[in-house]
Parts: C-alpha cells; structure tokens; sequence
C-alpha cells in the first residue's frame, strides 16, 4: 500500500506541483488548504507524512506543526516544512516547533524534498 | 563534558563563494550536502542551512565578495561541521562587540560562533553531530 501524505497548501498551483513530486515517487497525496482541517484529518487518519506550508489561512504553519506534535496520536507523524519563509528566524521557529525538515521554496526543493524523504524513509 | 585534543579538518571539504543575493540559495544547498555527507539528520541540516545562508547575507549587507569554507572536522571521538569565512568588514570593530552581535544572529543554530582574530579576522561556526542530530538516529 502506498504511503499517504497529507499535504497542507492554500495555494492550488503550488499544491499540484507539489503533489505531483510527491506522486512521482509513488506517494499517495491528500491536500488540504488550511490548518484546522489538516490537524481533524491528520488526527482521523494518520499519514505517513505531513508537508507543511506556514503562510496558511486561519492558522499558521507553525502553530499546527506543534498541535500535531503535541498530539500523542500524530506525534510521530514526521513533518516537513516546504515554505517561502527562509530566514535564519522563521527556519529555527519551525524546528522548534517540532518539524523534521525545514526546506525554503526555492530552485532546490523539488531535490531537498525527495532527499529528505529519502531520509525519513518513505521512499528508497 | 571536556572534549579534548587537536581539531583535524575531515571531508567534505566545500567552497561557497559569495557575490551576490542568488548565492543564499547555492549556499544553502551547499551547506545541506555538506551536512548530509557529515550523518546530519534532516532537521540539523536545515539548521546548518539556515546559518550559512545568514553568514551570506551578513558578507552580503558588509558589500563584501567572499568564500565560505565548510568542511568536516573532528576532534577526539567526535565529528562536527565547520564553517568559515574572512571577515574583512569586521578589522576595524571591537573584537567584543563584533563577537557579540554575531553570536545574537548566529547563535541558536550553531554550537560554536567565534570571531577569529587575525588580519582579517575571520568567523568560525561549528555544529557539532551529536546522537540526537544524527541521521542514522533519526532513521531508529
């Protein structure tokens, strides 16, 4: 069975570009386009993993991130923050709150996802 | 606990040179291979990441051309990754106060921040790999 992502993204076109890096590796993707959904439904249904956007309607990337680790049913859910906020601040911020990986939406992250996936074990 | 004894620099050794606001992004890049080569787990690389691409923007804001070296290092039983740079902006500062402001920007992602003196002085950052940063940890 396929590993399930969920895949928290307001935006539509970034969200189908990155489902379709994600499909490419044989992931099974879910998005979702705001906080308090992703937080129900990760915690309905545990994935295998969460990508994070932080800039998100109604709550922040962050603020979910450290529900979801605080939670003991999806705290073991790894977490990759995929976002345009890359300063020194906002990388530690994310981390703090909980995330496996922070990596910055730039020309390279297509490359430090998949390494990164490749890392946390869910793909070879 | 003391560590002890001589630092010798490892592999990988890596250069970053620094011209313009497009280098954050090889830097960073560069900075996460160097970290995934040293058994950094991916949390710990995006740390390093982040702090080379603020060393970046500091040689960037001092109107400076630059190259960061990064390689590995160990002393003793255990290895690290250490980052370097001249800091040719920073000859005529207080050492202190140019010691200080650094560790400000630099100090929650880095175990060691040091402004070497020299002529030019030169700034040194150190992440050493402990269990909890380690990626064949992370894998359980």
């Amino acid at each position: 069975m396929a590993q399930q992502v969920l895949l928290v993204e307001d935006s539509p076109t970034q969200a189908q570009q990155i489902k379709e890096t994600l499909e490419s590796v044989g992931l099974q993707v879910r998005i979702v386009s705001d906080g308090p959904d992703a937080i129900r439904v990760a915690m309905e249904s545990p994935p295998h993993l969460v990508v994070l956007d932080i800039n998100l309607p109604s709550m922040d990337g962050y603020q979910v991130c450290r529900r979801l680790k605080r939670n003991p049913g999806t705290r073991d859910v790894p977490v990759i923050m995929l976002t345009e906020f890359a300063s020194p601040k906002e990388t530690m911020t994310g981390l703090q709150a909980g995330a496996d990986d922070y990596i910055p939406k730039d020309i390279f992250a297509g490359e430090h996802l998949l390494d990164s996936l490749r890392e946390l074990g869910l793909i070879d | 606990m003391e560590h002890e004894g001589q630092r010798i620099k490892i592999p990988p050794v890596m250069l970053i040179e620094v011209e313009d606001s497009m280098d954050v992004m090889l830097a960073r890049n560069t900075a996460r291979r160097a970290a995934s080569l040293l058994g950094f787990n991916t949390a710990s690389r995006a740390q390093i990441a982040g702090a080379v691409a603020s060393l970046v923007n500091i040689i960037l804001n001092a109107g400076e051309h630059q190259v960061i070296n990064l390689h590995g290092l160990r002393q003793g039983a255990r290895t690290g990754l250490q980052v370097r740079c001249n800091a040719n902006w920073l000859a005529t500062a207080s050492p202190e106060n140019a010691a200080v402001a650094l560790r400000t920007k630099l100090g929650s992602m880095m175990d060691e921040v040091s402004l070497v003196p020299g002529s030019p002085p030169s700034i040194e950052l150190v992440l050493w790999l402990t269990d909890e940063r380690s990626s064949s940890a992370s894998r359980g």
